[in-house]
């Protein structure tokens, strides 16, 4: 009985231990991540020669990602590395929706907005600079 | 940059991961220290590399920790509330202060670490029932099948505020901040060390993504440091995973508080502007 039940904590994407199956897409973000960024590196260097400093900024990655250029890859990888706990967090504001479970929609839409909040403010800061 | 120096930071990543994940310490405490002072790599792309490759390192141990049921979500997001929003004046500290401010800074924080290893604090006594105001109760199964192991938080407020000294950690030295976070859970929370560490994994790499972002928006995160010390990193703290158990951990204990203690008199040396 309680393995069965331990089975379907480890399975059961809704389990309360596990709302929206974040493990998962844990695991499926950091393998594409390192996998993308690994191939632009190699890319890199085999077809440049060196490996760009910057990272791209999210507009540019597509135009450079078109043109074939491998640097936008690595960036694309780190990106998506960066995007993970974004996504989790989604994942348990949508999940805690679905489960009317409002302290989850509360604290991960809180956590969420400060994230948004954290791409900006630099910006801010500087006056628009 | 050259081939030696991208080797060297790889090099780096693995070692740092892999004799960190053996005594439960992430690698970003070791990375920033010798990628700055060993290597010579700028501190501030330093600590913007790590604090990507802390996400890294989170995504993939809490994907264990979920599945096995240690994380509680819950918890996680009461705390990482102050969390978050210290990291973003953590991060904003790293674009604004000067160097060698930081570099006085993160040799504070190694010599907190040394003290914490040695210390190694007791646990509070964990708590099976009782009031539980926020609903943060919750249970995880034992590995040697005693039943599952049950626990409610306790002084939830104090470790929401204690909590804020992990992110600031983390967003102005880029490190997880698991050395601060897991003691305050353990220590002040009562929750039990295997959940406090799991939770603080899961939590990190929600703190380090805001850090991420506010270093990537100023121009900090160097792909050609970024990308070296992460391959070092996932392969370090796989090897340290699988070695932790046929090691003798207290001789590597004492040797790890030996190599911190180097770092942070040569981080404090470099600071005060003596190298």
């Amino acid at each position: 009985m309680k393995q069965a039940q331990r089975d379907k904590n480890h399975t059961d994407p809704s389990s309360p231990y596990d709302p929206g199956g974040v493990g998962g897409l844990y695991r499926l973000v950091s393998l594409v991540g390192i996998v993308v960024a690994s191939a632009g590196v190699i890319g890199e260097l085999h077809l440049v020669g060196e490996i760009r400093r910057g990272l791209w900024s999210l507009e540019g990655v597509s135009t450079a990602l078109l043109s074939g250029d491998p640097s936008a890859l690595t960036t694309l990888g780190i990106w998506i590395l960066i995007a993970g706990p974004i996504m989790a967090l989604l994942s348990v504001f949508y999940h805690g929706l679905r489960q009317r479970s409002s302290t989850a929609v509360f604290l991960s839409g809180i956590v969420l907005m400060v994230i948004i909040l954290s791409i900006p403010i630099k910006t801010w800061l500087q006056g628009g600079g | 940059m050259s081939l030696f120096l991208i080797a060297g930071i790889a090099l780096t990543g693995f070692l740092a991961a892999g004799l960190g994940t053996m005594v439960g310490l992430g690698g970003g405490v070791f990375v920033v220290p010798i990628l700055a002072v060993v290597l010579g790599v700028e501190l501030k792309a330093a600590i913007a590399a790590s604090a990507v490759c802390v996400v890294l390192n989170s995504l993939r141990g809490s994907s264990v920790y979920l599945q096995r049921g240690l994380v509680n979500v819950k918890l996680a997001m009461v705390l990482q509330v102050s969390t978050a929003v210290a990291a973003i004046v953590g991060g904003l500290i790293v674009i604004f202060a000067p160097v060698q401010i930081l570099k006085l800074l993160f040799a504070a924080t190694l010599a907190l670490t040394i003290g914490v290893m040695i210390a190694r604090p007791n646990g509070g006594k964990r708590v099976k029932s009782g009031p539980d105001p926020y609903g943060l109760r919750a249970s995880f199964d034992r590995p040697d099948d005693r039943g599952p192991a049950e626990y409610v938080p306790q002084h939830v407020r104090s470790g929401i505020g204690l909590s804020s000294v992990a992110g600031l950690t983390s967003g102005m030295l880029g490190i997880g901040g698991g050395a601060v976070q897991v003691p305050i859970m353990n220590t002040v929370m009562a929750v039990p060390l295997r959940a406090a560490v799991a939770t603080s994994t899961f939590m990190v790499g929600i703190t380090a993504t805001v850090s991420a972002l506010i270093y990537a928006g100023a121009g900090l995160v160097d792909v050609a440091v970024t990308v070296p010390a992460m391959a070092g990193i996932v392969v370090g703290a796989q090897m340290g995973g699988q070695l932790g158990s046929h090691v003798p951990v207290k001789m590597l204990r004492t040797l790890l508080i030996a190599v911190l203690l180097g770092l942070t008199i040569a981080m404090a040396a470099d600071g005060l502007g003596f190298l």
